[in-house]
C-alpha cells in the first residue's frame, strides 16, 4: 500500500516537471507585450518566469531586468532601481544582465536628476567591470560610468 | 537583428531619420565551434553633435556581448560615448555617437553570433578511361540564427587548429547560458587566419574580438588551417540552408584502382580514385575542407554519366594525395580458389601434444576485368605464421603478415595466377 502510494506521488511528480511548459514562448510573448507597450501583460509574463523557473538564473535575471524595464516605462523609478539592483544581488554570476541592470539604474536615476544614487550605480560598475581584458562594449560602458564619477 | 540611428541634441527632439540597410555582410564560420564572426558594413547618415544609434539582438543567437561599433570613414570625427539599453525595449543596446560631422558616415557592426555551419561536398566527373576527372566543389550553408544575412559573403575556417578547441569550450559555456544571457566563462586565444591577420578573442565576462594588422604568421597554426572564402554572395535568411558552389577544376589528373582483399571486403573489388590537391593537377589553391563526395564516369561518347560510388573525405592539406573509396565495383571479379591444402611435419612435445606444425596451401587466383577500359587491381593476401611464398606471379610485401599481387588488366581480361604457401607454426618456426 505504502509502496503504491509513494509510486503514485512519483508519478504524479514526474509529471509536473514534465508539464511544465518551455519557458522561451511565454518570456516571447512577454517581450512582445513590453514592445506594444501593454506593460502589465509584459509585467504578469516576467513575474510568471520568475515564479516558476527559479532553477534558470540566466532567464531569470533577463525577466527580472525586463521587469526593472517595465517599472521604468510605467513611470515606477524607485520599483524600477530596486529591481535593476535585486539582478546584481540574486544573480550576480550573469555578469552581462548585471551590467544592463547597473547602467540602467544609473542612467534612469541620473537623468532623473538623482546623482548621487546614479553614481553608486556608475561606480559599481567601474569596480567590477572596468577590466583590461573586458570586452568592447563593456569597455565602453565602464569609460562612460567613470566619466560620470 | 535591427539596427536604427537616431540624431538630436540635447535640446531636439529626437527623430528617426534613417533605417539603413546593410551593405555587405561578411560571415567567417568557425565550424567546429558553433561560432560565427559576422561583420557587416553600412552607410549611416549622421548629423553634427549627437546621434543614437539601436541594435537589437532581439530573438537571435548573437552575442550581444561581442557586438562592436566603429566607423570607417571619418573615424577621427565619430566618437562612440557610452552604451545605454533603452527600457522601452528588451534585448537592444544604444550606442550614442558623437559626430564632428554631418553626412554620411560608412560604419562597420560586427558581433558573434551561433546557429551558422556549414558543410562541403564534392562532386567528381571522371572521363570515360578514368585518366581525368572534373571536380567540383560546393558548401552549405546552416542558418538557425535567427537573421537573415543578405548578400552575404561567407568565409570558411577550414582544418582545425589548437586554439578552437578553446573556442568550442567557450560555445559550449555561451550557449548554457544564452539566448538569454551573455557568457560568463573565461577564455582567450589568437586565431591567425590565411592573411595572416591575427582574431584575438578575449572572453571574460562575455565574447569580443580584436582584429590586428598582419604580424608575424604563426606558421604551426597555420600549416592545419586555412581561411577559405567562397566566391560570390548570396542571401542566406534564417532557417534555409544554402548550397554554394565553390569551386571548379576541369582535367584534374586521376588514377584509378581497384583492390581485393578478403579480410577487408569480403569478395568484393573495391574501386578507388586517387588524385592529389596540388597545383600540377589543377587544384591546390587551398586545402579541401572534410565533405562527402559522389563520382560519376562519362560512360558514352554523348556524355552518359554513370554514378560510381559515394565516399566523404577528410580535409585534404595542399600536396596530399587523396584516396576516394568508391565501393564494390561488380565488373571486376577476383576469385581466389584454395586448390591444396596440407598439414606436415608434426612434432610432439613430451607428454604428447602437438609443439609443431606445418600448413602448405596451393591458391588459384582468378581475375576478370569485364570493364572496356585499362585496369589496375590491386590483390592483397594475409598469411600467418612463419610463411613463405611460392610463385611466378610478381609480388611484393607490404608488412610482416601481406603481400600484394599488382595486376595491369586489359578490358576484357581474364587472368589466372597461382602461387604455394608454406607457413610454420610452433616448434617448427625457424626464423
Amino acid at each position: 500500500m505504502a509502496r503504491t502510494l509513494l509510486v503514485s506521488v512519483l508519478l504524479v511528480l514526474a509529471g509536473c516537471a514534465t508539464q511544465r511548459p518551455d519557458p522561451q514562448p511565454i518570456f516571447a510573448a512577454a517581450v512582445q507585450a513590453h514592445s506594444n507597450r501593454q506593460f502589465d501583460t509584459a509585467a504578469a509574463g516576467y513575474e510568471r518566469i520568475l515564479r516558476q523557473y527559479p532553477d534558470q538564473p540566466a532567464l531569470c535575471a533577463q525577466a527580472l531586468r525586463s521587469l526593472g524595464n517595465v517599472r521604468a516605462m510605467q513611470g515606477r523609478l524607485d520599483d524600477a532601481v530596486k529591481l535593476y539592483r535585486r539582478v546584481g544581488t540574486k544573480y550576480p554570476a550573469c555578469d552581462w544582465e548585471v551590467l544592463q541592470a547597473w547602467k540602467s539604474a544609473a542612467d534612469l536615476l541620473w537623468d532623473a536628476g538623482r546623482k548621487i544614487e546614479a553614481r553608486q550605480f556608475y561606480r559599481q560598475i567601474v569596480e567590477r567591470f572596468d577590466q583590461p581584458d573586458a570586452p568592447a562594449v563593456t569597455k565602453l560602458i565602464s569609460q562612460a560610468s567613470r566619466n560620470r564619477l | 537583428m535591427t539596427v536604427l540611428v537616431w540624431v538630436g541634441s540635447a535640446h531636439a527632439r529626437i527623430n528617426v531619420v534613417t533605417l539603413p540597410g546593410r551593405d555587405t555582410v561578411q560571415l567567417t564560420i568557425y565550424n567546429s565551434a558553433d561560432l560565427t564572426m559576422v561583420k557587416e558594413t553600412r552607410h549611416l547618415t549622421f548629423r553634427k553633435g549627437l546621434n543614437k544609434l539601436e541594435f537589437s539582438w532581439a530573438n537571435t543567437l548573437i552575442d550581444p556581448t561581442s557586438v562592436e561599433f566603429r566607423a570607417l570613414t571619418h573615424a577621427d570625427k565619430v566618437d562612440v560615448l557610452d552604451v545605454s539599453f533603452p527600457p522601452r525595449v528588451t534585448n537592444t543596446l544604444e550606442w550614442r555617437i558623437n559626430s564632428e560631422i554631418a553626412g554620411e558616415v560608412v560604419c562597420e557592426i560586427r558581433y558573434f553570433t551561433s546557429g551558422i555551419s556549414w558543410s562541403a561536398d564534392y562532386v567528381a566527373e571522371a572521363n570515360q578511361a578514368e585518366k581525368l576527372m572534373a571536380l567540383a566543389g560546393s558548401v552549405r550553408v546552416n542558418n538557425n540564427s535567427g537573421e537573415d544575412y543578405e548578400n552575404a559573403q561567407v568565409r570558411l575556417v577550414v582544418g582545425v587548429i589548437r586554439l578552437v578547441e578553446e573556442i568550442r569550450t567557450l560555445a559550449t559555456n555561451w550557449r548554457q547560458s544564452l539566448p538569454l544571457s551573455g557568457a560568463n566563462t573565461s577564455v582567450r586565444g589568437t586565431i591567425v587566419d590565411g592573411n595572416g591577420n591575427k582574431l584575438r578573442f578575449a572572453f571574460s565576462d562575455a565574447l569580443t574580438v580584436a582584429e590586428e594588422k598582419p604580424r608575424q604568421v604563426v606558421k604551426e597554426a597555420l600549416s592545419e588551417y586555412f581561411l577559405y572564402t567562397v566566391e560570390g554572395r548570396d542571401t542566406i535568411p534564417t532557417g534555409w540552408s544554402k548550397r554554394l558552389p565553390s569551386f571548379k577544376a576541369a582535367d584534374v589528373p586521376v588514377t584509378s584502382y581497384y583492390k581485393f582483399e578478403t579480410e577487408q571486403w569480403g569478395n568484393n573489388v573495391i574501386r578507388f580514385y586517387r588524385f592529389k590537391n596540388d597545383k600540377d593537377s589543377r587544384l591546390g589553391n587551398e586545402p579541401l575542407p572534410d565533405g562527402d563526395v559522389k563520382a560519376f564516369r562519362t560512360v558514352a561518347a554523348d556524355g552518359l554519366y554513370n554514378f560510381v560510388g559515394a565516399t566523404s573525405v577528410k580535409y585534404i592539406p595542399i600536396g596530399e594525395t587523396v584516396e576516394l573509396e568508391l565501393g564494390p565495383d561488380r565488373e571486376v571479379a577476383v576469385e581466389p580458389k584454395l586448390i591444396n591444402w596440407e598439414k606436415t611435419d608434426l612434432r610432439f612435445d613430451e607428454s604428447g601434444g602437438v609443439a609443431g606444425w606445418t600448413i602448405k596451401e596451393t591458391w588459384q587466383v582468378e581475375v576478370q576485368n569485364s570493364k572496356d577500359i585499362d585496369i589496375t587491381l590491386d590483390i592483397r593476401r594475409n598469411f600467418t605464421g612463419d610463411w613463405e611464398l611460392k610463385t611466378a606471379a610478381k609480388f611484393e610485401k607490404v608488412d610482416a603478415g601481406k603481400v600484394k599481387f599488382v595486376l595491369p588488366l586489359q578490358p576484357r581480361e581474364k587472368q589466372a595466377f597461382t602461387y604455394e604457401l608454406t607457413a610454420r607454426y610452433g616448434t617448427n618456426v625457424t626464423r
